[in-house]
């Protein structure tokens, strides 16, 4: 065995030599041979056993949420299908349907306008009337006598 | 990537994921632990395993994460960098064959050195791939490599000198 091969194993530099041991120094790559194939660790367990027991846990939380999330759905279902606004068809107007829409409107509104005008006028009317009549000479002293504040003199006051 | 190639991807190499693990944790039963753990880790991500170049060399390197992660918690057994692990050894060196003490010194070796020579001996990969596993530079991964098969030669001398 040459030493510079026995050196070049010790300093990381070469693999373990295979040549036929003939000094000490082949003694320890020997031993070491059969050190290398002695140690030999079976593995006697499963290396999955804990993957599979995950699997296990996020199914049995999984059949767990089925009835909380079918739950959520039906009370979605529900609102959705008993909501009573839903159930009155919206009415969809056209372009014509519109144009007929605004133009009664408008003539309601002219209408309107024009019914408030002339009872505002009469109002008006009136309240002029009922006025002249009360500053009428003949009403004034029947007015005057039923006056309660009249015999009050104001400069006592 | 579906299950069943994630699974396949796991079965190919459950193996040199339990040896590297037990070579840093130096426990059955944590080893077995840390790999189940980085497994489940693992099948999490599986839809970004695609993206990886080298999916085996990834998930060797998380693996390494996770159980550098660990020793690090374990205060008690030994610390992250260089410190010696409190491993019991049988003294009684007359009726342990030469094989048996090195291995109980492979378990002695700081926990760097012995990851270096786990992927290096016992599991055969080149100097690139480990650099990538450990996320070292070459220089550093050779010389763990270097360190730890010194060490075993010292005490292989020392139990010839004294036998």
């Amino acid at each position: 065995m040459h030493k510079s091969t026995i050196h070049d194993f010790l300093e990381g530099k070469a693999n373990l030599p295979k040549e036929q041991p003939n000094t000490n120094e082949d003694d320890f790559i020997e031993v070491y041979q059969k050190l290398l194939n002695e140690t030999d660790a079976k593995i006697d367990f499963d290396p999955f056993a804990k993957v599979k027991a995950e699997k296990e846990k996020r199914t049995i939380k999984l059949v767990k949420l089925i009835p909380y999330a079918a739950a959520i759905v039906l009370v979605f279902l529900s609102i959705m299908i008993f909501n009573p606004e839903r159930q009155q068809p919206q009415k969809v107007l056209n372009t014509t349907e519109l144009q007929q829409l605004n133009t009664e409107t408008q003539k309601i509104l002219m209408q309107f306008s024009n019914d408030f005008k002339r009872s505002f006028s009469e109002i008006k009317r009136h309240s002029n009337e009922n006025m002249n009549t009360r500053n009428n000479p003949a009403n004034i002293f029947s007015i005057q006598i039923s006056n309660p504040i009249k015999n009050i003199k104001t400069n006592t006051l | 990537m579906t299950n069943r190639e994630f699974e396949y991807l796991i079965d190919e190499q459950k193996e040199r994921l339990f040896r590297f693990a037990l070579s840093i944790l130096n426990d059955y039963e944590e080893a077995r632990d840390a790999v189940q753990d980085v497994v489940l880790k693992l099948w999490k991500l599986r839809k970004q395993l695609d993206k990886k170049q080298n999916p085996e060399s990834f998930c060797m390197s998380t693996l390494k994460n996770h159980c550098l992660d660990l020793l690090r918690k374990q205060s008690q057994q030994q610390a992250y960098l260089h410190a010696q692990p409190e491993v019991k050894i049988n003294l009684n060196f007359e009726s342990v064959d030469m094989v048996n003490q090195l291995k109980t010194e492979l378990k002695r070796l700081p926990v760097q050195q012995r990851m270096a020579i786990e992927l290096k001996d016992f599991q055969g990969l080149e100097y690139d791939e480990i650099c990538n596993i450990l996320q070292q530079n070459i220089d550093a991964v050779r010389a763990n490599v270097s360190r730890a098969r010194k060490k075993l030669h010292e005490i292989f001398k020392e139990e010839l000198e004294n036998a």
